[in-house]
């Protein structure tokens, strides 16, 4: 298990590597640099900026070096320094600008997860134990119409229909009183009260999608010949139910946790535009769109490596829940 | 409504904390729930605002008539002599909206723009007058003006800025493009020197508001030049060198930055209290030093605070505006498809419009590229019957009535009826929808061969070229140029709509690779002068029709990139040249209107029609606020109507 996990690391550094490098000459490939996407918004606000202060400003920020040697000043001094550079945009350090967003997406995307498990869990148990019942063939309905609904269309929705019909304008999670005073309880439960809304519509899909998978699963399990022979040795039906097929079938609810760590910094970006939440996914897509290509680089690796670290995570949580994947490891090992 | 509750919340925390004196005294304590947001007071109009006169009263400001310059500024209200107090509720898109804040809360430059736009008029500066080519501008400053920690505002303030900061090629890469050097006269007057006639410089230049934010006695600690330590300063406050720590703290390169800095010193009617952020709130409190009175000596602004919300998208934005949460604003929302639905809720949201006289005199120009690569393009594309031809071919009123509601009228590139430079020839010229007269206008200028059912030009090329319309700018634009390839149809020429990513086609034109391009029509109000891009090739970034020459002009041929004009081009820009270089507005004015009509001969470039009104909203409570102001980047809406004497009353 030790070797397995050793290896399992060693393999992250060439693919970092490859997820740094990719999404830097990704960046890159679009023509223009990030002047040319800042000349535009000047030019729409009526600004002319003429040809001599462009060519100071890409001696200044070394924008007509060679991408390589772009590359390796961004990447030298994140492995070096720890230092991801300065947003052209912002004007600021680019760790500084996700770490400020960090918390909120964090509890966003926690929250998500623990209420889609809440809900897909004891509906996704139902719908298979009771497949083909009227009830099955509601959840079902309920939770394709979840998967086959954008998340942003519910939030423009919601948006709409609070404003329509309660008179309150969504946008932001801290109330407008409550935004430049310092954190207490009242700011804390004002965070609260704004911040399910959100995370149903975030919740959506996800939960939808568990519900399938779960349903599927333990249709699987419902049918093999041990839960027979439990039923005919006696035991309660709900209690075999938990106890045996339940469990065989929990493992997606495990793999999703690996999903979490790269949605703290992307996910969600659509809602989270629409809904004027201060998380990272606007951050990136707008790095994404001005070339910002510190930040949208940066961004990018730290989502890669998340990604790689929580499906790591992900596999030694399996391994460790369901004992045929571990014995296939250590076979195979 | 916004303001109910606010008000409401506030009154609340007086009782609780009262009440509840036992427990906290201040209400800031984490186990507080109410919100911890200083209370504030309305008071009736006697020479200052009662915040401030509250402390003067404990020693902490100085009395109003050491703050005051000996005569300051009196700002005429548009409607009514306002009351102090409240808050001004606004928002942005993003910390890169800052020119919103430019607009309005920081239009302070040396003179300043009638509210009528009728001409500019004294503010910083009491008297400018240029020598006599317009090479050198002298400017006699307001005395006894003060920043807003109290420092004089002086000469040296505006000769730091504009030589040691915009001059030095390691902080502005303006250095580049020589902005002119200043010198001191005495304590309250300067002058400034430029390379080349510029009489326009004064009243509209992009520098002309970064010349009066950069005081000396704050950021001079900074600068290398006037703190030999600056390198040591900068590592110990943690950055590469004396550089970097002045962008930070002074923002020379982005606005974003200079507006992140909250202990910068102002001239401005409000001061940073909660800087710029990329989301969350950015809020300004009143400058206790502004140099602005009303006629009754009160000194202003009225408004206590302005508060800016920072959203991230602009559906937000109007739902905030629906629903009556933004006082005063004019901008992203207050689209011509959002008009019905802000109209229908002006009840219930509380709030009205008023009107915008667009700058903007087109909502489409079509440029076909006069200095293109290609040799028989550009032959095609400089003969003046083709682009007749192909102007009298498209139905405008087809388009005014499909896209824009049945608002505008036919018009070319040309200043709108309610500008100084107003020429009906140039407004109105081929925009006549004749496809018969467009035809034989081609068979007569020699495209009457076809090959394949396409004409083909005198030179033997097919005429067949690419418009291409950026995406994410503007969607009519797309809507109005498919229905004009559509009627390019009935000319037999082969024109392929090619929409483009916004920054691909930005780079196309920069490199000169488009064959014709469309962008809408800026500069149809007096800022026609100031902006002439549509009107002649002198933008090196926005003369779509002519890049490469406009960098000719600019740069006088040095940039490699430029290509010499013909001569009745030249002659058209040394017209222009010679209204940079009159330093008396009238005859400056007479000379823009021979200009205009060389503009006509010339046809440039072709338009679609008139851009419509536009409107913002302002609240009920929200008063002096005039009814109609221009809407333009070079008059800067709203700030030459004086938002220091809005008000709010309910």
């Amino acid at each position: 298990m030790r070797r397995y996990v050793t290896r399992r690391v060693l393999y992250m550094i060439p693919t970092l590597f490859a997820i740094s490098l990719v999404a830097f000459l990704i960046i890159q490939l679009p023509p223009g640099n990030f002047l040319t996407a800042y000349i535009a918004q000047l030019s729409a606000q009526g600004q002319g900026v003429d040809g001599a202060q462009i060519r100071a400003l890409e001696e200044r920020y070394g924008l007509n070096d060679p991408v390589v040697v772009q590359y390796w000043r961004w990447i030298s001094g994140i492995v070096f320094h720890g230092d991801f550079g300065q947003s052209f945009e912002h004007r600021r350090e680019v760790s500084d600008l996700i770490w400020d967003r960090i918390g909120l997406t964090l509890a966003l995307a926690v929250t998500t997860l623990i209420l889609s498990w809440l809900i897909a869990f004891p509906i996704g148990v139902y719908s298979a134990v009771r497949q083909y019942s009227a009830g099955d063939y509601v959840v079902t309905f309920i939770g394709f119409v979840g998967l086959a609904t954008p998340n942003f269309m519910l939030a423009l929705l919601f948006a709409w229909v609070s404003f329509r019909y309660f008179g309150q304008s969504v946008g932001g999670i801290v109330s407008q009183e409550y935004t430049d005073a310092a954190w207490n309880l009242g700011k804390v439960m004002d965070v609260v009260s704004n911040l399910w809304i959100p995370v149903l519509i975030i919740g959506t899909a996800g939960t939808a999608a568990l519900i399938r998978v779960l349903r599927a699963n333990l249709l699987d399990e419902l049918r093999k010949p041990y839960v027979t022979t439990a039923r005919a040795k006696g035991l309660p039906e709900w209690r075999l139910i938990l106890k045996y097929p339940v469990r065989m079938s929990l493992s997606p609810f495990i793999s999703t946790i690996g999903w979490i760590l790269p949605t703290l910094v992307g996910g969600e970006v659509m809602v989270s535009i629409v809904l004027s939440l201060e998380t990272t996914g606007p951050l990136l897509v707008n790095a994404l769109q001005s070339q910002d290509m510190y930040l949208a680089g940066s961004f990018i690796l730290v989502l890669g490596s998340l990604t790689v670290v929580g499906t790591l995570l992900s596999d030694l949580l399996l391994a460790w829940w369901d004992p045929r994947i571990r014995h296939q490891h250590v076979e195979r090992v | 409504m916004r303001r109910h509750r606010s008000t409401a919340a506030r009154r609340h925390l007086g009782t609780t904390a009262g009440v509840a004196a036992v427990v906290m005294a201040t209400g800031c304590s984490f186990f507080s729930f109410d919100p911890d947001v200083e209370d504030g007071a309305q008071g009736e109009g006697t020479g200052e605002a009662p915040m401030l006169a509250a402390l003067v009263e404990s020693g902490d400001l100085p009395p109003l008539e050491e703050r005051l310059p000996d005569e300051p500024l009196v700002v005429e209200p548009n409607d009514r002599i306002g009351v102090y107090g409240g808050e001004w509720s606004t928002a942005l898109v993003g910390a890169h909206d800052w020119p919103w804040l430019g607009r309005t809360v920081a239009y302070e430059n040396f003179v300043r723009w009638a509210p009528e736009w009728d001409e500019a008029i004294p503010n910083l500066a009491t008297e400018w007058e240029y020598n006599e080519d317009a090479t050198e501008v002298t400017i006699h400053l307001r005395e006894g003006i003060k920043w807003s920690d109290g420092e004089p505002f002086t000469a040296d303030d505006v000769v730091f800025a504009l030589n040691d900061v915009f001059n030095n090629h390691d902080l502005s890469p303006m250095a580049a493009s020589d902005p002119g050097t200043a010198e001191k006269l005495d304590e309250y007057s300067l002058t400034i020197t430029f390379d080349d006639p510029n009489a326009l410089w004064i009243e509209n230049n992009f520098i002309l508001y970064q010349l009066v934010e950069k005081p000396l006695h704050y950021l001079g600690e900074f600068h290398i030049d006037h703190n030999p330590d600056a390198d040591e300063l900068a590592e110990e406050e943690g950055f590469a060198d004396w550089v970097e720590m002045f962008d930070a703290k002074a923002g020379v390169l982005s606005s974003v930055q200079y507006w992140q800095n909250a202990d910068m010193p102002t001239l401005r009617a409000w001061r940073v209290v909660e800087p710029l952020a990329d989301s969350g709130q950015m809020v300004l409190d009143r400058n206790p030093y502004y140099w602005k009175v009303d006629p009754e000596g009160n000194q202003l602004p009225y408004i206590d605070h302005v508060e800016f919300d920072i959203m991230q998208d602009e559906e937000v934005m109007l739902v905030r505006a629906l629903n009556g949460e933004l006082d005063m604003h004019s901008r992203h929302f207050n689209t011509l498809a959002n008009r019905p639905v802000l109209a229908e809720n002006r009840e219930s949201g509380g709030y009205g419009f008023f009107d915008l006289v667009p700058g903007e005199m087109n909502t489409a120009m079509i440029s076909l590229n006069l200095s293109h690569e290609d040799d028989d393009l550009r032959e095609i594309f400089n003969d003046h019957d083709f682009r007749v031809a192909l102007s009298h071919a498209i139905n405008r009123q087809d388009i005014i009535d499909v896209i824009y509601q049945g608002q505008g009228e036919p018009w070319q590139g040309a200043p709108r009826e309610e500008s100084p430079f107003y020429n009906e020839g140039l407004a109105k010229q081929y925009t006549e929808y004749d496809v018969e007269l467009a035809n034989e206008i081609l068979d007569e200028a020699g495209y009457d061969e076809r090959s394949g059912g396409v004409r083909v030009a005198p030179n033997g090329a097919p005429v067949s070229f690419d418009l291409s319309v950026p995406t994410d700018f503007r969607p009519d634009i797309i809507d109005s140029m498919e229905m004009v390839v559509g009627f390019w149809d009935e000319l037999d020429i082969d024109v392929d709509l090619d929409t483009e990513d916004r920054s691909l086609w930005q780079n196309n034109r920069e490199e000169n690779e488009h064959d014709a391009n469309v962008w809408s029509g800026d500069a149809g109000l007096r800022d026609a002068m100031y902006d002439a891009r549509w009107y002649a090739p002198v933008h090196d970034g926005e003369s779509n029709f002519g890049i490469p020459w406009a960098k000719w002009f600019r740069s006088d041929g040095d940039d490699p990139r430029s290509i010499e004009p013909p001569d009745e081009v030249k002659e058209h820009l040394e017209m222009y040249e010679a209204v940079e270089g009159e330093p008396d507005p009238e005859l400056r004015d007479e000379l823009m209107a021979d200009f205009l009509s060389v503009s006509q001969e010339r046809f440039y470039a072709i338009g679609i029609s008139l851009t419509p009104p536009g409107y913002g909203i302002v609240a009920d409570h929200f008063h002096n606020v005039p009814e109609s102001m221009p809407s333009s980047s070079v008059y800067n809406d709203p700030g030459p109507t004086n938002p220091e004497q809005y008000f709010i009353e309910e």
